[in-house]
């Protein structure tokens, strides 16, 4: 509801028509980054014990990223759930909200030390400029991809 | 209805004088259900969430979801004055509401003689004061309050002859330093003396309204402890299943009362999930009896338990899940548009319509929308779409006679059934909005429809008439007026919306 009324600036977030559990996320590319000025569209389907179990988020828009990997799946310690002894660091406080934030300063500040594309973690260390261009050339932009 | 869609939302204050409740609202709302806190508990980090959300949490990683320290359900200890606030906030935020959204529709008016300019600057001054003043807990609504009304207070110096505006009236006296009591009491109270009389208000209210109803309010002194003839219940312990066999297991969950079916797994999720729900009623003082217990414990084994939708096999958990989704939603389908155009009617038409011409209007506006014609020329007719659902509804209606005249009774249910197919209208376009028509009807007179926009019959007549025109198919065109040879006015199948539904109300009122 707030995330409704009262948005984070860049962060829309909206239930899909038939099934409440799922819903439809898009995410602007956070400034000064090799992601600026691109949308990027994101799924989330919440189990039926949420808030206790974390998100499914998936970017339906193709993203060249470390931590995100052919399918759009993304690897951040937030979306997995916590347990005793395993590194998921998802807390029930959290909503779909601060989750979107997370992921849109992910795409800012990949984790590279494991990552789910490894060229990307390279090239995001060695080269800037031609990893800003693997992001564009593999970058569609929601209208593009209706097109399609 | 429309008190089961009102859910208290922080969002409620955004549009009023009074947005700075919206933060003060959301900080009474646990962090995990997102809910207003119920039987808030503490933990040993000092957060607070609802007793049974952090106990589910404890159970699934035994971390506190604020902070991640570790900690224990046997540690978390009852917020008393947390409870206690968010019970006497549930009282007070009706009335609150109420006044600040009056204080809302008085600033929209202040706001057309166009002083903006001089009134923001003053309401900053105001804001000031009152931030450089003591701090007291009232002090939000304060600054609120004061920046719709004192602003007002120097137009009216400004401008004697322009303020006759009997809103303002309240505004006026605040001249004298005074402020309206917050609860709506009526009495005038310097500010200093606020916050006692609010206290005093609120003590008073509270003590009316339990002299007018019995039931005891219990909001000032609550207590953990449940009522005295009733033993507070015990809490129970969760078990060490790994030193618990099958069977045993089994034997415990019998002793407690709950199912004992399912899968092992299942089984320790079942009792966790008792234990959860148990300690939680136990917190809350044992408000809930044992059968409302297992009830709540039944629901969790729908959505989340054996019986839950993805529990059986990845395959199937996806057809049913689909299957649910999309199911209900055409099964409730008919609701939600009923719903849909309840809203839409009642927001373009706030003010309530006399019954009977609204149910003319109905009829007439019916067949337009729903069959997308244009009819302006009147000899362009066309043929009502066979599929069309209407011709389902109602078959006791395709035969109509006389007898509806001076049949009230036969007239109400005529009326019934014009809503429930009114109901449908507004989302039957967009389903026959791609249909284009090609044929036109030859088998009808053309001079017939000319004859319908000149016919403005007045009232039950013209509803029934039109009720048969509409739902009659078009073979029974011949059949109808055989069956009103005294009808005063022929009202042929499909010359109905010939002309806007609003001259035919017209008509009916001269």
């Amino acid at each position: 509801m707030t995330l409704m009324l009262s948005p984070t600036p860049g962060i829309s977030a909206f239930p899909s028509d038939t099934d409440m559990t799922r819903w439809s996320a898009t995410v602007l590319g956070p400034e000064s980054t090799p992601y600026e000025n691109l949308t990027f569209k994101l799924s989330l389907s919440f189990p039926s014990n949420y808030p206790y179990a974390p998100p499914e988020v998936l970017f339906t828009t193709p993203v060249y990223h470390p931590n995100v990997d052919m399918a759009g799946r993304i690897c951040l310690d937030i979306l997995k759930p916590a347990g005793k002894g395993t590194e998921g660091a998802w807390s029930a406080v959290l909503n779909t909200g601060s989750v979107l934030l997370s992921i849109q300063s992910l795409l800012g500040e990949p984790n590279n030390s494991s990552p789910l594309n490894g060229e990307a973690a390279l090239l995001w260390d060695r080269d800037q400029d031609e990893y800003k261009k693997k992001v564009l050339a593999r970058h569609q932009e929601p209208a593009e991809m209706e097109a399609k | 209805m429309d008190d089961a869609f009102d859910i208290p939302d922080p969002t409620d204050w955004l549009e009023t004088p009074l947005k700075d409740f919206s933060p003060l609202e959301n900080s009474l709302h646990c962090d995990i259900c997102k809910e207003f806190y119920d039987t808030p508990m503490i933990t040993s980090c000092c957060h607070t969430f609802c007793s049974k959300c952090i106990r589910t949490c404890l159970s699934a990683n035994g971390k506190c979801p604020s902070c991640q320290a570790a900690d224990q359900a046997s540690k978390l200890r009852n917020n008393c004055i947390m409870q206690t606030v968010v019970e006497q906030f549930l009282v007070a935020r009706p009335a609150a509401l109420d006044v600040a959204r009056k204080e809302q529709q008085v600033g929209e008016q202040a706001k057309k003689p166009g002083k903006r300019k001089r009134t923001v600057l003053d309401s900053d001054d105001v804001a000031q004061e009152e931030r450089s003043g003591r701090m007291t807990r009232r002090k939000s609504k304060r600054i609120a309050a004061s920046q719709t009304s004192e602003p007002e207070t120097i137009e009216i110096e400004d401008s004697d002859a322009e303020d006759g505006d009997e809103a303002y009236a309240p505004e006026k006296e605040a001249d004298d330093g005074l402020m309206e009591c917050l609860f709506g009491c009526g009495k005038r109270i310097k500010p200093e003396e606020m916050d006692t009389h609010l206290d005093r208000c609120e003590q008073e209210k509270r003590e009316a309204s339990k002299a007018k109803s019995r039931t005891p309010v219990n909001i000032t002194n609550h207590r953990p402890p449940a009522a005295p003839d009733k033993p507070a219940p015990e809490r129970i312990s969760e078990l060490n299943v790994s030193l618990l066999n099958d069977k045993k297991l089994r034997q415990k969950l019998e002793d407690a009362g709950i199912p004992s079916w399912g899968a092992r797994q299942l089984v320790i999720k079942r009792h966790t999930e008792w234990v959860n729900i148990w300690n939680a009623n136990c917190d809350s003082g044992g408000k809930k009896s044992q059968r409302e217990l297992l009830r709540d414990l039944d629901s969790w084994e729908r959505t989340q338990g054996g019986r839950a939708p993805n529990q059986n096999g990845p395959s199937s958990s996806i057809m049913r899940k689909d299957f649910d989704g999309v199911g209900w939603a055409s099964n409730n389908r008919q609701d939600f548009s009923r719903l849909i155009a309840d809203a839409k009617r009642k927001k373009s038409n706030p003010s309530a319509e006399q019954p009977a011409t609204k149910a003319v209007d109905m009829v007439d506006a019916e067949p337009q929308s729903a069959n997308g014609v244009h009819m302006d020329g009147s000899d362009d007719l066309r043929p009502q779409p066979l599929s069309d659902q209407k011709h389902h509804l109602p078959d006791d209606n395709e035969q109509p006679d006389r007898s509806y005249e001076n049949n009230a009774e036969a007239l109400s249910s005529i009326r019934d059934k014009v809503e429930a197919t009114n109901e449908g209208r507004h989302y039957e376009p967009q389903i026959n909005a791609g249909f284009e028509p090609a044929t036109t009807n030859g088998d009808h007179d053309p001079t017939t429809s000319t004859e319908a926009p000149t016919t403005t019959p007045v009232g039950v007549e013209h509803e029934a008439l039109l009720l048969s025109s509409h739902w009659g198919s078009t073979r029974k065109d011949e059949h109808l007026s055989a069956h009103l040879p005294s009808s005063p006015v022929k009202v042929p199948m499909f010359a109905v919306p010939a002309r806007p539904f609003s001259d035919v109300d017209g008509g009916n009122v001269s």
